[in-house]
């Protein structure tokens, strides 16, 4: 027999994180200590032996795989990377100060698979990160740091699909040197039994523009936290996302952008469909410290809620402490207007596809800030299959070969 | 048979009766005009044939082409060839002129066990209708209604109109809103509706659109019940003497 070592014995110590902790308030991790998975061993994702098409957004790029957590060389295009980008094994950095006391960040694995594109490089094409996940009862640990080098530029897909009970601890840590710019767009569409925990943390520097947006609608529990330091001048980052959360689903999300220097501008903007049964979570904090005059922040988080079943809880939070700024923040909750579905219908449209357009349109407002259109494009597609399938029979993942 | 027959319709709103036993038969190629008050019941009506949530029918039968209109929701009664111009076209910000059109054809085709129309056709289709009403290429890629002035909210009516050729169309103040060069152009795009096979209600409060749009018969509806019927003239009549004979009848 392997070492079958149970989450809640590898954490030790204080558990998992709990709502009296001020971060979690809204996110109760009882379901997962309850399922207390096993670690997932070296080998348990050998027998997935496909990547699994369908719901994966189709975008020209190479593709890095990893199953259950581990690097699978032989379903990636390891070899056929654009120039100057390599991707390796490496040991995984210590976490950052701010996450050290957190529990889950402890559980990162030792090793990491490190992106990184050289200096001046332009990647030819986008890389695209699959973590595809099988098995019931597990825990895998997906981690990877990027690396971009002084005005270097890369498009990164991360895409995390999977099927059955397990949990995904998710460590990503991405860099960017003076004058790099990155586009990093995840879809988090894991299985709709499944646990997702991410943790991005981004560092920016002098010059570096991040333009970001995060999918979510898998899991029924997924926590999306991103921790966004803007360590340098003239940074332009855009954090933006949609999430979907069906019945029996809590989809929360989490970031904190430092404004730490002078001149830079970050803007995020969120916008949530909530159905029966579905629970929306949005915490954003901006913080804007004393040296950083003449900042730009623009948070926002908008909620749609179809059923009165569903539950959204906002918590946007600005703390500035330089005079010299420009920052504002809001958060709205609607419903689908009733003349806007009576006017559709009138034209002969069917009241589930008038929805299913108000509900479209409602997210291509948020969609259309992903700066790369392929990825636009991919993301418009998963809303458009999720809203279908949403009323129907939930899509069901084929993975191959991966379960008995 | 007659296209549309309502008979003895009786309807509430929020608790309040508005219609109150009305009466009316259209059979096809005719233009018929409904004139009344504010107040009267008018928009009342086109929302109860529309099949509005909201708009509760207490009594009587309303047969399209025969078949029982009120059984049916909004969205059968559409796709079996009943439009309703809006008084107030609704926007709708996100969702793409050209996407709206094309939802709304193939749902009637689908309605009818047709394919879904191929993708080039339908362009031509709808570039040759809109070019007759005015409307550009940069008008069909926004959203629908969005930041439309008045005149473009109803051009857009009336090219909804002119791609799904319904057989019963009801123009609900098509004429408000509008100023006299954008309501020649709507009232172009309703003549060129007009045919042996279609049917027409117009409900206005003013004489002013039946200049263009010269009716069959023209009703007056005042306290929920059409008062009198006649031909073209009573229009001029209405608009010479007002209502203030009928709001005295109904009190």
């Amino acid at each position: 027999m392997t070492d079958r070592t149970l989450l809640l014995d590898k954490i030790g110590g204080a558990g998992l994180p709990t709502p009296r902790v001020e971060s979690w308030k809204y996110t109760d991790l009882k379901a997962l200590a309850r399922l207390n998975p096993i670690l997932a061993d070296a080998n348990s994702g050998q027998s997935i032996t496909a990547v699994p098409t369908g719901t994966l957004p189709e975008i020209e790029a190479a593709q890095i795989v990893l199953t259950n957590g581990e690097l699978r060389p032989d379903l990636s295009d390891l070899t056929a990377l654009p120039e100057g980008v390599t991707v390796e094994e490496t040991d995984a950095p210590a976490p950052p100060e701010f996450w050290r006391e957190d529990a889950l960040v402890g559980l990162a694995p030792g090793t990491a698979i490190a992106i990184r594109v050289a200096k001046g490089v332009e990647a030819s094409k986008p890389l695209h990160v699959i973590s595809i996940a099988s098995g019931d009862a597990m825990a895998i640990r997906p981690s990877v740091t990027v690396s971009l080098g002084e005005a270097a530029r890369l498009v990164l897909i991360e895409s995390h699909i999977g099927d059955g009970t397990y949990f995904t601890n998710v460590t990503a840590n991405v860099t960017l040197a003076r004058a790099a710019a990155l586009g990093h767009y995840k879809l988090q569409a894991d299985g709709r039994s499944a646990f997702h925990i991410a943790r991005t943390a981004l560092t920016l520097g002098d010059n570096t523009e991040y333009d970001g947006f995060r999918l979510s609608t898998g899991g029924t529990l997924a926590r999306d936290e991103i921790r966004a330091t803007l360590d340098g001048s003239h940074i332009e980052a855009r954090l933006n996302g949609a999430y979907m959360a069906g019945d029996g689903q809590h989809i929360d999300t989490t970031s904190f952008i430092d404004h730490a220097k002078p001149e830079c501008r970050s803007h995020q903007v969120f916008k949530g469909v909530l159905d029966a049964g579905g629970r929306g979570v949005f915490q954003g904090k901006v913080l804007v410290r004393p040296d950083a005059q003449k900042t730009d922040g623009y948070q926002m988080n908008r909620a749609l809620m179809l059923s009165p079943d569903a539950e959204i809880d906002s918590k946007p939070e600005l703390e500035i402490y330089a005079d010299d700024v420009k920052c504002s923040h809001g958060a709205t909750i609607g419903e689908l207007e009733e003349n806007q579905l009576f006017y559709l219908m009138a034209r002969g449209i069917p009241r589930d596809r008038a929805r299913h357009l108000l509900i479209e349109a409602y997210l291509a407002d948020a969609v259309e800030h992903v700066g790369h259109e392929p990825t636009r494009a991919a993301f418009q597609k998963t809303i458009s299959a999720w809203l279908q399938h949403h009323d129907g029979t939930p899509e069901t993942l084929e993975i191959r070969g991966a379960r008995t | 048979m007659s296209l549309l027959e309502v008979r003895n319709l009786r309807a509430d709103v929020d608790g309040k009766e508005i219609l109150k036993g009305l009466d009316l038969t259209i059979n096809a190629g005719e233009v018929h005009a409904i004139m009344g008050p504010n107040g009267s019941g008018k928009s009342t009506l086109s929302y109860v044939l529309a099949g509005r949530d909201g708009y509760e029918v207490t009594g009587g039968e309303v047969l399209f082409d025969g078949k029982d209109l009120l059984e049916q929701a909004a969205d059968e009664r559409a796709n079996d060839g009943l439009f309703l111009a809006f008084q107030y076209p609704v926007e709708l910000p996100g969702v793409a002129g050209m996407t709206f059109l094309r939802e709304a054809v193939n749902s009637k085709r689908r309605h009818n066990g047709e394919d879904e129309i191929d993708a080039m056709g339908f362009l031509k289709l709808v570039r040759a209708k809109a070019k007759t009403l005015g409307i550009s290429d940069e008008m069909l890629k926004r959203a629908v209604n969005v930041g439309f002035s008045g005149g473009e909210k109803k051009r857009n009516e009336a090219l909804q109109m002119a791609v799904l050729e319904p057989r019963m169309m009801v123009l609900d103040e098509t004429d408000s809103g509008l100023d006299i060069d954008a309501l020649k152009v709507v009232a172009e795009g309703v003549n060129a509706m007009r045919s042996p096979d279609r049917g027409i209600l117009i409900i206005t409060h003013y004489q002013r659109l039946l200049d263009y749009i010269v009716p069959d018969k023209v009703h007056v509806l005042a306290d929920g019940q059409i008062q009198r019927s006649g031909g073209k003239e009573l229009a001029v009549e209405l608009e010479k003497k007002g209502y203030a004979e009928y709001i005295g009848a109904a009190a």
